[in-house]
């Protein structure tokens, strides 16, 4: 049962002590580089440099399957959807579908950009502590707030968010314990069946929620301005390294898209 | 009927990894049995309690029931096997969910497939046990009711599926003392009957004292002390080392002894207590 997208593996690796700073902006970059690969092939040639980096992070093939699991259907979409509305030489018939060439080269670059980019955001919160995460893109974020941008609050919440996203679950499948004991049957996915699970579910969610606010208020808590923090990010050279390579990546791949005119 | 547990080994998986939590658990639970299970917090036995209802698989080992192994809960549909095993989850007031109180206490013996009469049925006589009358707060939302009531719902939903074996983790914790008084009552009195089965978690050693039959005593995943009541509050240093007191009657008795007063240590109620103090007085 154990859903575990975007779990946090405590470690001590490399790429585990790169500022989170370093890695958010380098899954940027990543990011960018994936959408600029023009063809499939180039889309795993850059894909590809996450997959020593996941291995420095002692991730195991297994986790790193189960973390993936769920999202396979989602990727065979993506890729369906891609080859039966894509227009072209036509390779063969699937019923009265036509499927094209074109199709068949888009619905894989769609997939390798899909697949790489989760798989560098699951080695992302693999390898980051979720406080630091929320750190990080707070101060990213910063520059925002002279155009208004809530950052402190929008950090908090999604401090908040990663912090008790484990422990809902946890909650959840104790439940679904508990409502088996009774003889409830989650296997069907319709909604009435999910009652028993989801109603005890928000009413502790709710009243964790509560607790939470009262004990914030209780320790003086009123924004985030002019708060101090318990841990300094310091931002170093292996980052700067790291963000110079992931940097270059970026930009090859756009050379090559521009270079391959298309 | 019967529950065996053969060398059972049981992790929790975290973050992709084995948390071991129980380590080769061996024991038998029979009808007629009142089983404690007791130890230090974290020492594993709500884990072991959900193993013992099939509610969480070993990681190795087996589990039978009636001398057949049998694959957990989970993996069946509709009635199982295991409906002949209730379990009380810690604070099952957590778990109500339903519009009304007969609706959540109704929701066990629905699921068993069992007739809107018969079921209706059960619920109330299922609400009579815990004390609440099925007519006044039958009809009331459970989230209405006080943190005590709540729990009597659940128990009440538990009771309604006419369990052979019943489990309980900490059934009294967070009560007042009335409302403790009224779920051990409900216990024993669920006990009385020679068919049934009875486990218990609690730190609570004067609760075990009371009722329990055997203790066993968890100490880090392991069992670390196993016998009758008497033969366990015996072991004062043992129950220390393992992060648990004796119950206060034993303490004294134990005081008195260091002290050089010749009687026993272990007495379980207040009476045997009281016989074995006047008669060394007298002496
Ligand atoms: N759902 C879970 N996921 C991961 N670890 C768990 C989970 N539930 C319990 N544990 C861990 O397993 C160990 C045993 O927990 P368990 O709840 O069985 O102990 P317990 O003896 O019932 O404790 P308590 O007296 O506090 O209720 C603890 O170290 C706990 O942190
Ligand atoms: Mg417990």
């Amino acid at each position: 049962m154990a859903f575990e997208l975007g779990q946090y593996v405590p470690g001590n690796s490399a790429i585990h002590r790169l500022d989170p700073r370093a890695k958010l902006l380098g899954l940027f970059l990543y990011g960018l580089a994936l959408l600029a690969a023009p063809t499939g092939g180039a889309a795993i040639l850059a894909g590809s440099v996450a997959l020593p980096l996941v291995l420095a992070a002692g991730l195991s093939p297994s986790f790193i399957w189960r973390q993936l699991r769920p999202l396979v259907i989602f990727l065979a979409l993506i890729f369906f959807l891609q080859l039966v509305t894509t227009p072209g030489t036509i390779l063969m018939h699937l019923g009265p579908v036509p499927l094209t060439r074109e199709g068949f080269n888009l619905g894989f670059l769609a997939l390798a950009r899909v697949f790489f980019l989760v798989l560098a955001a699951v080695l992302l919160t693999a390898t980051t502590d979720p406080l630091a995460l929320a750190d990080g893109l707070e101060r990213l974020l910063a520059p925002g707030q002279r155009v208004g941008l809530p950052s402190q609050e929008l950090a908090l919440m999604l401090t908040l968010a990663l912090r008790f996203v484990p422990t809902l679950l946890e909650e959840a499948e104790r439940i679904m314990r508990a409502q088996i004991a009774r003889g409830a049957s989650f296997r069907g996915l319709q909604v009435r069946n999910l009652l028993p699970l989801v109603i005890p579910l928000f009413v502790s969610a709710f009243r964790r929620a509560e607790g939470l606010a009262e004990a914030m208020e209780a320790r003086a808590y009123q924004g985030g301005k002019g708060r101090t923090r318990m841990r300094e990010l310091n931002f170093t050279a292996t980052d700067f390294l790291f963000l110079l390579l992931a940097g270059a990546l970026a930009a090859g791949s756009l050379y090559y898209r521009l270079k391959s005119g298309n | 009927m019967e529950i065996s547990l053969q060398g059972v080994d049981f992790a929790y998986q975290v973050a992709g990894r084995q948390l071991p939590v129980l380590y080769n658990i061996d024991l038998k639970i029979s009808a007629g049995d009142f089983l404690a299970l007791t130890g230090a917090g974290g020492s594993g036995k709500s884990t072991l309690a959900q193993i013992i209802a099939g509610l969480l698989e070993p990681t190795a080992g087996k589990v039978s029931l009636d001398g057949r192994v049998l694959p957990g809960r989970g993996k069946f549909r509709g009635a199982s096997p295991w409906s002949r095993v209730g379990m009380a989850f810690q604070m099952p007031e957590q778990q109500l969910f339903a519009e009304t109180v007969m609706e959540d206490v109704s929701f066990g013996p629905r699921n068993m497939g069992l007739s809107p009469d018969r079921v209706k049925a059960r619920a109330y006589k299922a609400l009579e046990a815990v004390g609440l009358d099925p007519e006044t707060i039958g009809d009331r939302s459970p989230f209405t009711l006080s943190g005590g009531q709540r729990r009597r719902v659940a128990l009440a939903g538990i009771l309604a599926m006419e369990p052979e074996v019943l489990i309980l983790d900490e059934p009294t914790a967070g009560l007042d003392p009335a409302g403790q008084e009224l779920v051990l009552d409900l216990i024993r009195d669920f006990a009385r009957r020679r068919d049934r089965a009875v486990v218990v978690v609690s730190h609570n050693m004067a609760e075990v004292a009371a009722m329990a039959s055997q203790v066993l005593v968890l100490h880090r995943g392991r069992i670390a002390l196993q016998g009758t009541p008497r033969e366990i509050f015996r072991q004062e240093e043992a129950l220390r080392a393992y992060g648990l007191l004796p119950p206060p009657l034993t303490q004294l008795m134990h005081s008195l002894r260091q002290r050089g007063a010749p009687v026993p240590t272990d007495v379980l109620t207040l009476d045997e207590a009281r016989d074995a103090i006047l008669h060394w007085l007298k002496a």
